[in-house]
């Protein structure tokens, strides 16, 4: 890919050798697409081995996980020695039914509730989504349970209450989109190994062309209730070529129901 | 004969009438949670505030008149809804001492369906909850 | 604060809303597209880079005209002015009712306010349906009269007692609609009285409606492409647009048999209806939305309706006044309340009829 060294901008520290095609109207690279992770993240950021599934009686394989290359720098979560006791925990209780309230707001991985994924487990679970890209706004819609969330580029937005999908804020650093996340709550996991984090957390993103087919993402994680100091995760993002690729509707609520709420109906027994 | 007046009237009428037709396309109704001959007023201290859709949510301890302490959830109006009226993050911390009227659901759970609550100050603002629905039964 | 105060207000973000506008048709008008020569009367709309009429913008869709015209009103399609101005005092009668202490047993006087000064300006309008004539939507086939029937019958079956204490049994989730299950809302979207801000967005090759509602994204492509596979069922259906003129043109299809219009029943199988949309600017804060909905196994023929999104409410003007409709994640309390709180009531009268045999 021929570059055009007069008009690059000269801040970026490692500059990339490809420069992706501008989004018309603007001096940015076109994020426009649809994209995808390719990697086991979000079974587990960390390395690791295959396991069974959660009910290999009745699933067989169905739900196994597959063995797994970590995508965090360094290797592992920095945790403060009572968070990673608390993620093991989570881990064993991924899969309790919420049976009240309390237990709903604080037990159990949100994505077997088909709840929203929060930032950065929206971009790695395995489905697509599409940016969308205008001059002033970037809205990222994710295929799982519909998640979406605004990018505004062009003044920082207050947050009104702590969210889902959290409080998004974006400008360029040459051709790197960076995305600060502030105000998500603590009710998100990193992944289904119970990796998760306070409402403290603060998340950079960045977003890189680094092809006409590949981003590569890298998302820096901060809070200071959990974790000992930052950590950063990395992994290319790949564009769906396909000629009638497409987000779907994967709209999970109703295939959550009967594990949310059955307990409701079954007979308590009084 | 009609008047225009009465025309007037009679369009306006319908139209509020229609208006009330606000089930269709609501949010559940009042009445699967409420019970509307079970008013309630609660003063307590602001416990939590969860500015969430469908309906946000603020938890009160309330101080009951044989001296015992009891939690209760509220339910009011959409964060939108809400914002508008000035209920903001701001308005009520952590600590706050409020009065609410409301009416109790009929789980008998400790919750109710939010009216209004007043500040410190006095200042009412209305819940913007989902009473009008069962106005309009 | 009265509705005269947002109507100032309303009347100064329009300003400010058309300055903010006017921003983006800079970059348009540097672009190589070879614009069109303005009409005598309106001047064409701006474009964006790429050429494509500009829609973009943060609306709300609320409105003070009801979707069907009261019967009485017979043919007749516009209000006068004074009619409108005693509509609007009507609205504006019932935000100031809204400072005055509840009535006793009157929960309705606290949802005015929030109910009329949030639906928007009056269109002038006596309905959105402008077609059939009288402004109402056509009947229903008798395939879905009968549907409609047996599920009144068991909604009907659930209801326990009479006004004001009437008990509603759900004997699952299922028992709720699919608006409050968080699963969908119905299309096409209508009637809306609160979380009823939607934003268009435009990069090259789609338009992208984003709705507060739901936090529904509708990415529409404008690449000729076709329609998803007919074994894909979606709620919101499946939309391909292309431009006429100076209008977006939607086509949505299959649409998932779950859908319930208008009501708690599915119009069962809703997955025939065709929608056609058509967005069209008229004016910096306006932009109209025309649907025309067909499904000749549900209505005896095809409806239209007109609904005006506006950009000049001053509560939704930037992107992130669109705040994340998280339905599903905050509804537990209220599934507890229903579906658990059935089964105690059940229960409880179980207990009561065994302690009375004894």
């Amino acid at each position: 890919m021929f570059c055009s060294v007069a008009v690059r901008p000269a801040a970026a520290q490692q500059a990339p050798t490809y420069r992706a095609p501008r989004l018309a109207g603007t001096q940015n690279p076109n994020l426009n697409g649809i994209w995808e992770s390719v990697n086991t993240a979000n079974w587990e950021l960390e390395s690791h081995s295959p396991g069974p599934s959660p009910l290999p009686a009745l699933l067989g394989l169905y739900g196994a996980e597959p063995p797994g290359q970590g995508v965090v720098e360094g290797g592992k979560i920095p945790y403060q020695p009572w968070a990673l006791a608390k993620k093991k925990e989570n881990f064993e209780k991924r899969l309790t039914r919420p049976t009240s309230l309390q237990i709903n707001e604080t037990t159990g991985d949100p994505e077997a509730k088909c709840y929203l994924p929060g930032v950065p487990r929206a971009t790695y679970m395995p489905y697509p989504f599409q940016i969308i890209q205008t001059p002033k706004q970037i809205l990222m819609a994710y295929e799982f349970a519909a998640a979406r969330r605004s990018i505004v580029m062009d003044h920082k937005p207050k947050a009104l209450s702590d969210t889902w999908m959290g409080w998004s804020t974006g400008q360029w650093d040459g051709d790197t989109l960076v995305v600060d996340v502030t105000n998500q709550n603590d009710k998100t996991w990193f992944d289904r190994a119970g990796d998760f984090h306070s409402d403290a957390l603060h998340v950079v993103e960045r977003y890189t062309p680094i092809d006409a087919g590949h981003l590569m993402y890298e998302a820096t994680m901060e809070d200071p209730k959990v974790f000992t100091r930052a950590w950063t995760i990395k992994m290319p993002l790949y564009r769906r070529i396909e000629q009638n690729a497409q987000v779907l509707e994967y709209r999970c609520v109703e295939f959550s129901e009967e594990f949310m709420y059955g307990h409701f109906i079954e007979s308590s027994g009084k | 004969m009609q008047t225009k007046s009465s025309s007037v009237a009679a369009g306006v009428g319908c139209f509020i009438l229609l208006l009330s037709a606000v089930p269709a396309w609501a949010h559940h109704s009042f009445a699967a949670e409420y019970d509307s001959t079970k008013p309630i007023k609660l003063q307590g201290t602001v416990k939590k505030v969860e500015f969430i859709n469908p309906h946000s949510w603020i938890t009160i301890d309330v101080k009951r008149p044989d001296g015992s302490m009891e939690t209760w959830e509220i339910e009011a109006g959409a964060p939108n809804a809400i914002f508008r009226r000035g209920l903001t993050k701001d308005a009520i911390p952590v600590g706050t001492e409020i009065v609410v009227n409301g009416f109790e659901a009929k789980a008998g759970n400790h919750r109710a369906n939010g009216l209004d609550l007043t500040l410190p100050d006095g200042k009412r603002l209305s819940l913007a909850s989902s009473s009008l629905e069962e106005k309009n039964k | 604060m009265s509705h005269r105060f947002f109507a100032r207000i309303a009347a100064l973000a329009a300003i400010v809303a058309l300055g903010i506008l006017t921003e983006v048709p800079a970059a348009g008008q540097q672009a190589p597209a070879p614009a069109k020569k303005a009409a005598a009367a309106k001047p064409a709309p701006s474009r964006t880079p790429w050429g494509d009429p500009d829609l973009q913008g943060v609306y709300t869709f609320a409105t003070t005209t009801p979707i069907e015209r009261p019967k009485a009103l017979g043919l007749k399609d516009h209000y006068t002015e004074e009619e409108i101005a005693a509509l609007q005092k009507k609205a504006d009668d019932a935000v100031q009712a809204e400072g005055k202490a509840p009535r006793t047993g009157d929960t309705g006087t606290y949802n005015n306010f929030w109910i009329s000064s949030d639906k928007g300006r009056v269109t002038g309008r006596t309905s959105l349906i402008t077609d059939p004539e009288d402004g109402r939507m056509p009947p229903f086939t008798e395939r879905v009269q009968k549907i409609r029937a047996q599920w009144a019958a068991k909604d009907a079956a659930r209801q326990v007692g009479k006004p004001p204490y009437v008990q509603e049994f759900f004997n699952s989730w299922e028992d709720h609609p699919i608006y409050t299950r968080c699963i969908a809302r119905a299309m096409p979207r209508m009637f809306q009285s609160y979380n009823h801000g939607v934003q268009i967005l435009q990069s090259p090759g789609y338009v992208v409606l984003d709705y507060e509602s739901m936090h529904d994204v509708r990415i529409i492509p404008l690449d000729g492409s076709p329609h998803l596979d007919a074994s894909i069922r979606q709620y919101n259906g499946d939309s391909r647009g292309h431009w006429e003129g100076n209008t977006l043109v939607v086509d949505l299809t299959n649409f998932s048999d779950n859908m319930e219009f208008p009501d708690h029943v599915p119009g069962g199988p809703q997955g025939n209806m065709h929608i056609v949309e058509r967005f069209t600017r008229v004016d910096a804060n306006t932009v109209n939305y025309q649907v025309t909905v067909d499904d000749p196994t549900t209505w005896t023929k095809p409806w239209t309706f007109i609904l005006p999104w506006r950009s000049d409410d001053p509560s939704y003007q930037q992107p992130e006044d669109l705040f994340e409709y998280a339905c599903h994640e905050g509804n537990f309390r209220m599934m507890e309340d229903t579906v658990s709180g059935t089964r105690s009531l059940k229960e409880a009268a179980q207990r009561e009829r065994a302690n009375t045999k004894q």
